[in-house]
């Protein structure tokens, strides 16, 4: 766990990908739109920057390949992405960090205001 | 709007070129996809084709030099580890460190031991003796040079840059030398070893460009692309090549000695048995270190030989100019000036693999190391 954390703060596109597959698998290009959605518009990945998060994570084994869940209806191959158990501490301890830092932030806002 | 979107696609496409190949075999197909899926969106939303062209193109640059950096870094971790050799391998191996130390000891023994041997004969063994090395280099070029055949190429190389390269780019410069030193009769001795260790720095310069520049025209032949592989995943393969090249080049340094060769054999012994503690070894530190050693202790056998052998030289005219005592520590000299940039060779390829190496975590079920043969 120690190892998982020193690889905190995650970068947010990364952030945002681990995020997005947190309910259940997604392939790529749902990934792109969820990531766009939960940012309100804000991160916007191009396929390059996307794929390129995507194979840093399967090499860290934070996420891994699975079958389509959603197949397209086409004849294509598709592959899907899932966050694996060392994903999911990483991404709950990234929150983690996040929630501590919006908290210690808002106190210190509510001090000043008093 | 149809002929816009195609146009994307075949640009799309073009930069996906970019990404080394391993990225692309692994994720292209995937990428055109969602590429193609965003297109559709973007058309039916009415949103601009143009923007999401551009916003690829804006990221690409970054996105390539990463995925390439990333491939190069893993390409680097892979240990190759020294696989046993088989007892083929084993003497095809060595025949290159055997055979010349078996041919100075037969032409000690042949004339004098064998006088009445036939001229047939004695064009019969040379023939063997060649035999004996150029089998184990065919026997290396079919087996797609393995780990073991390096010191074949570096024979070819020493070759073609003794007798061919070198003295060309040495008459090119010669005219320079003697501008900065005046002529040759006038030289001091500092100054001799000097333009002694220029000609050894060009030699081994040389060495490590053509080196180079075989084992990237090798790399176009798929046959011969593991000897590309193995020098990207050990760069000391590259400093092996030129360590090969050490046979013949002692034998060429010690020219016009008489009685050199229980030296020679000494230096041989010493880099056979180099050789066979590099391809014993698994750091890559160590195999380089143990060229190093190799090298070092063939050169200054070599040196010590020319100290004791150039008085019992036969060299009158030559010791008029220049007395034995001074020319016993100019040979000598000049051959550690050359030691010297040999050295220098055999580490320049290592300081590549001194780069930061990617570590690879093993939290879960990561897709392991690259297929090589796609990313070569």
């Amino acid at each position: 766990m120690d190892e998982l954390l020193s690889r905190l703060p995650l970068r947010e596109p990364t952030f945002f990908i681990l995020l997005s597959l947190s309910p259940g698998p997604k392939h790529g290009y749902a990934i792109l739109k969820e990531v766009e959605s939960l940012s309100e518009g804000r991160v916007l990945l191009s396929t390059g920057t996307l794929y390129g998060a995507i194979k840093r994570l399967l090499d860290d084994g934070w996420i891994r390949r699975v079958d389509d869940p959603l197949p397209n209806g086409t004849d294509r191959e598709r592959k899907a992405y899932a966050l694996t158990e060392p994903g999911r501490r990483v991404l709950n301890a990234e929150i983690e960090r996040l929630r501590k830092l919006v908290n210690v932030a808002q106190m210190q806002a509510n001090e000043e205001r008093v | 709007v149809s002929a816009l979107t195609d146009l994307a696609v075949k640009i799309y496409r073009l930069m996906l070129a970019g990404y080394p190949a391993a990225f692309r075999s692994e994720f292209g197909s995937e990428m055109v996809t969602v590429f193609t899926e965003a297109l559709a969106e973007a058309r039916d939303k009415r949103r601009s084709i143009q923007k999401l062209l551009g916003r690829e193109l804006h990221t690409w640059p970054g996105a390539i030099f990463r995925a390439h950096l990333e491939n190069r870094r893993k390409l680097m971790c892979v240990q190759d580890q020294p696989t046993r050799l088989t007892p083929g391998e084993l003497l095809a191996a060595f025949a290159v460190f055997l055979v010349p130390p078996l041919a100075a000891i037969l032409s000690v023994l042949l004339p004098t031991a064998f006088d009445d041997v036939q001229k047939w004969l004695g064009i019969a063994l040379v023939v063997i003796l060649l035999g004996t090395v150029i089998a184990p280099f065919i026997f290396a070029m079919v087996r797609s040079f393995p780990r073991w055949s390096p010191p074949y190429l570096g024979i070819l190389l020493i070759i073609l840059v003794w007798f061919g390269l070198f003295w060309k780019l040495w008459g090119w410069i010669y005219p320079a030398v003697i501008g900065w030193f005046g002529s040759m009769g006038s030289w001091s001795m500092p100054v001799r070893i000097l333009v002694q260790g220029m000609q050894a720095a060009l030699i081994w310069l040389l060495m490590l460009l053509s080196a180079f520049i075989l084992v990237s025209l090798l790399r176009l032949w798929p046959h011969a692309r593991p000897l590309w592989q193995h020098i990207r995943q050990d760069w000391t393969q590259l400093s092996f090549i030129l360590y090969g090249g050490l046979i013949l080049h002692v034998i060429l340094i010690f020219d016009e000695y008489q009685g050199d060769q229980p030296w020679l054999i000494a230096a041989w012994i010493c880099l056979g048995l180099g050789a066979w503690l590099y391809l014993r070894s698994e750091q890559q530190k160590t195999r380089l270190l143990i060229l190093l050693c190799g090298a070092t202790l063939a050169m200054w056998i070599v040196a010590l030989g020319k100290w004791i052998l150039v008085p019992q030289q036969n060299w009158e005219v030559w010791f008029q100019r220049f007395p034995p005592e001074s020319e016993r520590w100019f040979e000598s000299l000049r051959t550690l000036a050359d030691w010297f940039c040999l050295l220098i060779a055999l580490l320049l390829p290592s300081l590549l693999s001194l780069l930061p190496k990617y570590q690879v975590k093993t939290y879960a079920d990561g897709p392991g190391l690259p297929n090589l043969e796609e990313a070569a």
